[in-house]
């Protein structure tokens, strides 16, 4: 339950794997810290084309900086491409060709 | 008060295509006998609420608006009033309900609203699409009208009615093309025994899995933009990546993936695991426990408007790439302490030491 609003249930995110019984690693559960270590792992990939960087903050959110020094805490994976937009000021398009190459040469 | 949720079926299909015959038929069988009807009419005056209700008692009236203009608190308004009444007596008990969309609506903001509404998704089951498509007109309907393409995207069956009368041969292939998984049946509402039909509410969607119908070749023809394709991937996909991906596609593209079905075969999980999205709308991933006889490769089908597959494809690819290529040595792991003796930005994170009238 969320302590502010009160809301039941429901706050699951359909990409989250960790503490899942059929997502497995090495043979055990995935771990919270394991996920958020891979995502943002991933995610810092692409958060780079952008010119932004992406860490986890304390286990609990994602700290985006740009280059220019800006920052903006986001608590959710589908929060996070907003917010890149705005530090940005480009809009985050996976199927961007200059992304898309970007990834490749790397 | 009944805690077994209500099995709900939304019966869509353009003007003139025989929603109302179908919906007629089948509330006067006697297997429909305990049905409620919400009917959605964008005039004010209600036609079909007043034919349904040569069939039935329990019908329930939206008049005035469309049911796909967005997400719609008075679809929840009426489902309250509807169980309020039947806890109270006022409304028959009912273990079903049909929901007859405007001809002109677009499905997709209702599945949307009863799937997110948590009132709607504890009292009705995961609701079935069937989409009623003229024999006759249904081929130009398609090329003219785009609510007609987003109809049959949305369906889980696909009924063509006036086969007698049907002249367009390629009817069927067109209605593929746009959804490659839904059941497609020729259906004559006026004379045809019902049969099959009753057992609309019995199979769940699932039943109409990637894997059992669909053809995992690109479609190039396509009407209104709209546009079916296949993506298949032999190497098992990490779920991060995978998850990372679609929420950036849905972020950008949302509106315009009209719907995604998988069979993915991820990394560290011995079973596939069924993807299914519409427009924003995820559905939990479902696991099953094993492949069976089928391969373990990943397929994925889309439903797309005016997206190139070809651009799809290649991102999707690049993404999983990027998820096998090992991490860059940057000497950290992208965790920052959120606790004091940390610093963010070279600033020293601290926290307030006790006053001194606590410490004593």
């Amino acid at each position: 339950m969320c302590s502010l609003c009160a809301a039941l249930g429901g706050s699951r995110f359909w990409a989250d794997a960790a503490g899942h019984e059929s997502f497995s690693r090495d043979g055990g559960k995935l771990s919270i810290r394991a996920e958020r270590q891979e995502r943002v792992r991933i995610l810092s990939r692409i958060a780079a084309f952008y010119g932004v960087s992406i860490r986890d903050w304390g286990g609990s959110s994602y700290m985006l900086e740009s280059e220019s020094g800006r920052r903006a805490n986001v608590y959710t994976l589908n929060g996070i491409w907003s917010q890149l937009e705005e530090l940005s000021d480009k809009p985050c398009d996976p199927l961007e060709p200059a992304l898309l190459s970007t990834l490749d040469e790397r | 008060m009944s805690a077994e949720p209500i099995q709900c079926c939304i019966i869509t299909g353009f003007l003139g295509s025989g929603k109302t015959t179908l919906l007629r038929r089948l509330l006067a069988d006697p297997a429909s006998a305990d049905s409620l009807v919400i009917v959605n009419e964008l005039g004010e005056v209600g036609l079909d609420h007043d034919m349904i209700a040569f069939s039935t008692d329990r019908t329930v009236l939206l008049p005035g608006g469309c049911l796909c203009c967005s997400i719609r608190e008075d679809i929840e308004t009426t489902l309250r009033q509807i169980f309020e009444g039947r806890d109270a007596g006022r409304i028959p008990p009912f273990r079903k309900i049909f929901i007859e969309m405007s001809g002109i609506a677009d499905p997709q903001p209702l599945l949307c609203t009863l799937h997110v509404n948590p009132f709607a998704a504890t009292r009705l089951t995961s609701p079935r699409v069937i989409t009623v498509v003229d024999g006759v007109l249904g081929r130009s309907t398609l090329a003219t009208a785009p609510e007609a393409a987003r109809q049959v995207a949305a369906a889980d069956s696909i009924i063509i009615s006036k086969p007698d009368l049907e002249m367009s041969d390629d009817l069927s292939e067109a209605l593929r093309q746009i959804n490659p998984w839904a059941a497609i049946q020729r259906f004559n509402l006026l004379r045809q025994p019902l049969g099959d039909l009753l057992t609309v509410f019995d199979s769940a969607p699932e039943s109409s899995r990637p894997e059992l119908v669909c053809d995992l070749s690109a479609r190039d023809a396509h009407l209104h933009g709209v546009r079916s394709f296949a993506l298949s991937l032999d190497e098992s996909l990490n779920w991060t990546a995978f998850g990372i991906w679609m929420t950036m596609l849905l972020h950008r593209h949302g509106a315009d993936i009209l719907r995604v079905k998988g069979m993915l075969a991820i990394e560290g999980n011995p079973g596939p695991v069924l993807f299914h999205c519409a427009q924003h709308l995820v559905h939990p991933p479902e696991h099953l426990a094993n492949w069976n006889d089928r391969q373990r490769r990943s397929r994925l089908v889309f439903i797309v408007r005016n997206l190139s597959p070809a651009l799809i494809e290649q991102s999707f690819r690049a993404f999983m790439a990027i998820a096998a290529q090992a991490a860059p040595d940057s000497g950290q792991d992208g965790y920052l302490a959120a606790a004091a003796g940390a610093a963010v930005a070279g600033r020293p994170i601290r926290r307030p030491s006790a006053p001194r009238w606590i410490k004593g």
